[in-house]
């Protein structure tokens, strides 16, 4: 997600806010009477509700701080819109009355173009709304329990996890069977085929990419979709606690339609440790079936067969 | 290496605390120390930061009861775990007769635990020593947390030999006696099988 106010989001603010004056001041000239016959306490509360709901669609796990503050911030840009309209048009009209003109307006049709255009210079300032951190926290470890839960489950191959373990040796004891000659049999995990499939949240994969390559467009289909990446390219790195992928690798995994709302990623990134994304192993883990993280043999050495008389040697206070 | 002193009858053994940084090895220590007796115990010394990180290392003595006749004298002893002492690390080892690995069992925490892992084995075999002769056991601590990684997958990742692994809260003191008599009773098991293989 774009967490930065750019200079280019600071020029359509600008924008806006002129644009909204200028019709404002279009309108009030205009001298409309729409007896619509709204009290102004209405109003307020009508714009209030207005932009709520707006800031709630912009900025999804908004929190509640964040949430007023996205309000009064509105409220306050419409009201300057309507003063400067006011103001433009005492200083138009060489009004001497300059304090009645910028007072705020009861009229409708104003009040609510005024409203409309603090939504648009207020859009791009909507990355600076403070999320709900404690709550996604939580949604990613209930994926994971879930993804665990599903993964331990035996009907659980049918809904969240595809992960299937072939196990080499299991096979050379049936072509041994079958008086078939195999390669012999090994018992570590480097020698099972790990064939199936982890899936992620996509708002977890997204979070995770760099901020200039995820759209809005991405970001509005994370309720939906998840990320799908082969286990054979996780397995071999989970040895190493640390599952790392290139973003051109991962775009690669994301399905048509979020892929084509992403930016591709430059050559650049590409080449620099910035293309790089690690996967938290909290979501990967739990889809593993046991086979996934089996161990060789036992073969521990000597020293480590305790024998029954010797475990005692201190005993707690 | 243990010594082994047959005019006072008494036995002396260095195991080290290792793991990664703020992994409990000093909190592991602390509650020996506290639900030790006192007239089996020394004082123990600790050189920490402000901030309660290890600057150099922590030290308890502790006696045993008597095994097979000998008094039996353990030294308990923790390394710092940040990056930066890794000379320190490597002084503490020296003469070590068994190893604590304490594991950090949270997520964030795997990445240090398999450097630190490493770590031990590097700083062993500039002395000549290995894991394959070195009684070790692991300990997964930090086990009542939330965001903790299962078992399985540190076994997978730190304990692929399968030694003895035990799960801690060295805050509440879970699993702190059972890992020490593990690693107790595996270093005299080992002194045990040297001298009768007449090593030593």
């Amino acid at each position: 997600m774009r967490k930065e106010f750019t200079a280019i989001s600071a020029f359509s603010t600008l924008i806006a806010f002129t644009a909204g004056a200028v019709l404002c001041m279009q309108i009030s000239n205009m001298k409309l009477t729409v007896g619509w016959g709204i009290s102004a306490p209405m109003l307020w509360a009508l714009e209030a509700a207005i932009f709520g709901g707006a800031v709630y669609v912009w900025r999804r796990g908004v929190s509640f701080f964040g949430w007023l503050l996205g309000i009064a911030a509105l409220l306050v840009v419409r009201v300057a819109v309507t003063s400067s309209a006011g103001l433009g048009l005492a200083l138009m009209r060489e009004s001497a009355n300059v304090g009645a003109m910028i007072q705020e307006t009861t009229a409708v049709v104003p009040r609510l173009c005024a409203a409309v255009f603090a939504l648009m210079v207020c859009y791009p300032l909507r990355v600076m709304l403070p999320l709900r951190q404690v709550k996604s926290d939580e949604r990613r470890r209930r994926f994971a329990d879930d993804a665990g839960r599903s993964a331990r489950n035996e009907e659980g191959n049918r809904g969240l996890l595809i992960v299937t373990v072939k196990d080499r040796a299991a096979g050379a004891a049936e072509a041994r069977a079958k008086g078939e000659v195999r390669t012999p049999a090994f018992g570590t995990t480097s020698s099972l085929m790990i064939e199936g499939e982890i899936e992620l949240p996509l708002s977890t994969v997204l979070a995770l990419l760099p901020d200039d390559l995820v759209t809005d467009r991405a970001l509005a289909l994370t309720d939906s979709q998840t990320v799908t990446i082969p286990l054979s390219v996780i397995h071999p790195q989970l040895k190493e606690a640390q599952v790392v992928f290139s973003v051109a690798d991962l775009r690669a995994w994301l399905s048509p339609l979020v892929r084509k709302a992403i930016v591709p990623p430059s050559d650049s990134d590409i080449e620099t440790e910035n293309g790089l994304v690690s996967l938290p192993l909290e979501l990967i883990v739990p889809q593993l079936l046991p086979e996934a993280l089996q161990l060789p043999p036992p073969a521990p050495p000597a020293w480590a067969e305790l024998q029954e008389s010797e475990r005692v040697v201190f005993a707690r206070i | 290496m243990a010594s082994i002193n047959y005019a006072l009858k008494e036995i002396s053994c260095k195991v080290v605390y290792y793991g990664p940084g703020m992994c409990g090895k000093t909190t592991n220590l602390q509650y020996i120390h506290q639900h030790t007796v006192t007239d089996k115990r020394g004082n123990m010394v600790s050189l920490a930061t402000p901030g309660e990180r290890t600057l150099f290392f922590d030290f308890l003595p502790l006696e045993a009861s008597q095994i097979h006749g000998f008094r039996t004298k353990f030294q308990l002893y923790t390394v710092p775990g940040q990056v930066m002492y890794n000379s320190t690390r490597k002084l503490v080892l020296r003469g070590v007769d068994g190893v604590i690995f304490v594991c950090d069992s949270q997520w964030e925490k795997m990445r240090e635990n398999i450097e630190s892992f490493r770590n031990l084995i590097e700083n062993l075999a500039s002395y000549g020593y290995s894991l394959e002769t070195t009684p070790y056991v692991v300990q997964y601590n930090k086990r009542d947390l939330d965001n903790i990684a299962p078992v399985d997958y540190l076994q997978y990742l730190i304990n692929p030999r399968q030694v003895p692994h035990l799960e801690a809260i060295a805050l509440r003191g879970e699993g702190v006696f059972e890992t020490l008599n593990a690693a107790c009773a595996m270093v005299l098991g080992q002194i045990s099988r040297t001298q009768k293989a007449g090593v030593m």
